[in-house]
């Protein structure tokens, strides 16, 4: 028989018990849009987290002062002293993979106008440090290198100071606000960025000029961390070796000496958080998969119990000139055509559900087109290997045998 | 005449092994099928009778012997051969019909051309719808297999069978699930068809039904005790019209005209039955149930009992297919 009436002859005893055809797929729809739905919640938040940590900055490398011991006491990394401005212009000069290089420095304290006050964080840097740390600037400008050379009392102010320290009909640029009862004159307004991925609210900012704040407010010749954007995404993992090198170099360190600072890349951190979610996808997918393999089972013992109830059709086809390789063909065409029906059903089912599951609790969804492909090609394979058996005895049957069975 | 031989059996045995025991189904049948005959093989259950139809059929070897198909030796055959065999040269009709359920007629009737790959849709479809108007569905084409009676069931049957232009049809108890009228119904369109040309092989354990055949074999342990042509072959068509024309009667007989009609039919067949011994056994027949009946003090005017001594005066030619239910009743 070739294959073009093969298909027939299935799809038409699959029309012939459509009940039993429908609950038989029952359990491959639930599985692959199951499937679906999990891949699609999982690599959503996965998405999420990245984009979330990439909007931290651009392509971002921090160097961070190493934590001491001292007397058997591990020390906060702020307290660490190790990172100096002579660092930034030896990293700026010496570090070809490094496109922007700021200094940052941070304090928190009380932000007064007029009547209003608020508790806030100020974070310091050169005119770079936007572009790095991804702000955009909703109106005004930013600090320039006269201001920072002069240390300037100037700022931005991010959304949340706004909202807390003006009313609505007062514009924030050009007045003059209070940072621990040091006056700054406002000059830009930050545009929203919402939350990081560590629920920080990164409107609730002073951005200063570093000088200003490191004489002013901190006090300190030393650096809490120094922020930088590599060339592309591509080199962030190189230009991590190199500004380690020139670390080194800035810091005369001598071979045998250890790093005194610590560097983190962007990818380290999405890499972390990323584990975090790609054991989540591999639980829920694989908790998905059981489910698809039961429903592989459920076609199996429905075609099993489909061949003992068909013992006499199959005797007839045998009797008519059918051949065992016919008959195995037969069922196991029904079988795949079953599963994969059942596949496209889910499929489809599981991105109606992936949505409703987005609109309803709001979660991240990404359906990809791989997780689709995925488990289109697992429905076919559950139909082949789950088929086999029950196709194989029926094409084992004695046609005598068959066509007497009651 | 020289006709061709269909079938050639020489020396065939088949032997079953049950258990540590051999059962010999069949013992050194010989048999030669010309093409055009009415073969009836007959025999009690258990004769070897449905053996032989699956060696003849192909579905099973002989054990030993040899077999002549429209003049291919099948013995040497390997099993796919022997499905090509079955599906060009071999038509099956069955006693419980084996359509596929709820598919239509002409669907059920294409299954074993889906199987010859040299056959076209088109000529598929062609050849199934000029089978089943062969067999009298030409308006039922359309209907599923499960919203037909019986007989529609059997002629869809028929017609598959015939769909391949078989060199020979095979029947196994094709009327034993149907009733008398059916059956004759069923065995007028076997002779119709046998009259086209079609030989065609058929097993039955009903002597009337073999009585529409043309040559009767009959099998006993396996071996083939009685091989005769049948003389007086009997007309279904014609046991059909009166079987049809008993019913009319049966339904129109109110019991106020029974007399009236018995003595018309009575005068009938008096005048013009030849068979007068008939005739008189049937008498001493309802004789005996009259007396069965008084002897038990059952109700004389049951109106079943009437119309049976109606039946059994008026028709008495009807006691020639009916031989074996009569004695069924003593």
């Amino acid at each position: 028989m070739n294959i073009l009436n093969l298909i027939k002859v299935a799809t038409a005893a699959i029309k012939r018990n459509k009940t039993r055809s429908f609950l038989t797929m029952l359990g491959i729809i639930i599985g692959v849009a199951s499937v679906i739905v999990m891949l699609a919640i999982g690599e959503g938040s996965n998405a999420s987290i990245r984009e979330q940590i990439s909007s931290m900055g651009t392509n971002l490398i921090n160097v961070m002062p190493k934590s001491e011991r001292r007397g058997g006491v591990q020390q906060g990394r702020s307290m660490s002293q190790t990172l100096v401005v002579s660092d930034v212009e030896y990293l700026q000069n010496n570090c070809d993979l490094i496109k922007a290089v700021s200094p940052e420095v941070k304090s928190g304290g009380q932000v007064i106008y007029g009547s209003n006050n608020w508790p806030t964080q100020i974070f310091s840097g050169n005119e770079e440090y936007t572009y790095i740390k991804k702000y955009d600037i909703a109106e005004g400008r930013i600090f320039n290198s006269q201001e920072i050379k002069s240390s300037a009392k100037v700022c931005l102010i991010g959304q949340t100071v706004v909202d807390n320290l003006f009313g609505d009909d007062v514009d924030p640029i050009g007045q003059n606000i209070r940072f621990n009862k040091i006056p700054f004159k406002v000059i830009g307004v930050l545009k929203e960025k919402g939350d990081n991925t560590f629920g920080q609210d990164q409107d609730d900012i002073v951005l200063a000029p570093y000088t200003t704040v490191m004489k002013r407010i901190t006090r300190q010749i030393y650096l809490q961390t120094i922020v930088m954007s590599a060339r592309s995404e591509d080199v962030i993992e190189k230009a991590s070796t190199q500004v380690e090198e020139a670390m080194r170099l800035s810091h005369k360190l001598k071979d045998t000496e250890e790093n005194d600072f610590e560097i983190r890349t962007q990818q380290e951190l999405i890499s972390t958080f990323g584990s975090i979610s790609e054991m989540m996808i591999v639980l829920l997918g694989s908790i998905s998969t059981i489910s698809l393999i039961v429903g592989g089972i459920g076609i199996m013992n429905i075609m099993y119990v489909s061949v003992t109830e068909r013992t006499r059709e199959i005797g007839l086809r045998l009797a008519v000139g059918g051949k065992e390789k016919d008959i195995l063909m037969q069922f196991l065409l029904e079988a795949i055509l079953l599963s994969v029906i059942g596949g496209i059903i889910g499929i489809v089912l599981g991105i109606v559900s992936s949505q409703t599951v987005e609109n309803i609790m709001g979660w991240p969804i990404l359906i990809t087109s791989d997780a689709i492909l995925i488990s289109f090609l697992f429905c076919s394979f559950i139909g082949v290997f789950f088929g086999w058996y029950p196709a194989r005895k029926a094409s084992a049957l004695d046609p005598i045998e068959a066509l007497r069975h009651e | 005449m020289n006709k061709i031989n269909i079938i050639e059996l020489k020396n065939i045995e088949k032997n079953y092994t049950v258990g540590t025991e051999i059962v010999r189904a069949l013992r050194s049948v010989d048999l030669t099928v010309k093409a055009g005959e009415f073969l009836a093989i007959m025999g009690a259950s258990g004769s070897g009778k449905s053996t032989l139809l699956n060696i003849l059929g192909c579905l099973d070897k002989p054990t030993s012997g040899d077999y002549w198909l429209d003049g291919k030796n099948v013995n040497s055959l390997k099993k796919n051969q022997l499905a090509d065999i079955r599906n060009t040269k071999i038509g099956f009709v069955f006693q419980s019909y084996n359509l596929l359920p709820r598919t239509t007629a002409l669907e059920n009737v294409e299954l074993p051309l889906l199987y010859n790959s040299s056959i076209s849709n088109k000529l598929r479809r062609e050849k199934a719808e000029y089978a089943l108007k062969a067999v009298g569905l030409a308006d039922r084409m359309k209907h599923l297999s499960n919203q037909m009676s019986g007989g529609q069931q059997q002629r869809v049957a028929i017609a598959r069978s015939l769909v391949n232009d078989p060199v020979i049809i095979l029947a196994d108890e094709a009327t034993g699930n149907l009733d008398t009228k059916t059956s004759y119904e069923i065995m007028s369109l076997f002779q119709e068809l046998n009259e086209s040309g079609i030989t065609i092989g058929f097993v039955t354990h009903e002597p009337d039904i073999a009585e529409f055949t043309k040559r009767n074999i009959v099998f006993r342990d396996g071996r083939l005790i009685k091989d005769v042509s049948v003389k007086n072959r009997s007309s279904a068509q014609l046991a059909l019209d009166e079987l049809k024309e008993e019913e009319i009667l049966l339904e129109n007989v109110e019991d106020a005209d029974l007399v009236f009609a018995h003595l018309n039919l009575l005068l009938k067949y008096v005048i013009s039955s030849t068979n007068v011994f008939c005739w008189a056994r049937n008498l001493q027949y309802i004789f005996g149930r009259y007396l069965n009946r008084k002897k038990h003090s059952l109700d004389m005017t049951n109106s079943k009992f009437k119309n049976l001594f109606v039946i059994r005066l008026s028709f008495p030619a009807l006691l020639g297919i009916k031989a074996t239910k009569i004695t069924d009743f003593r």
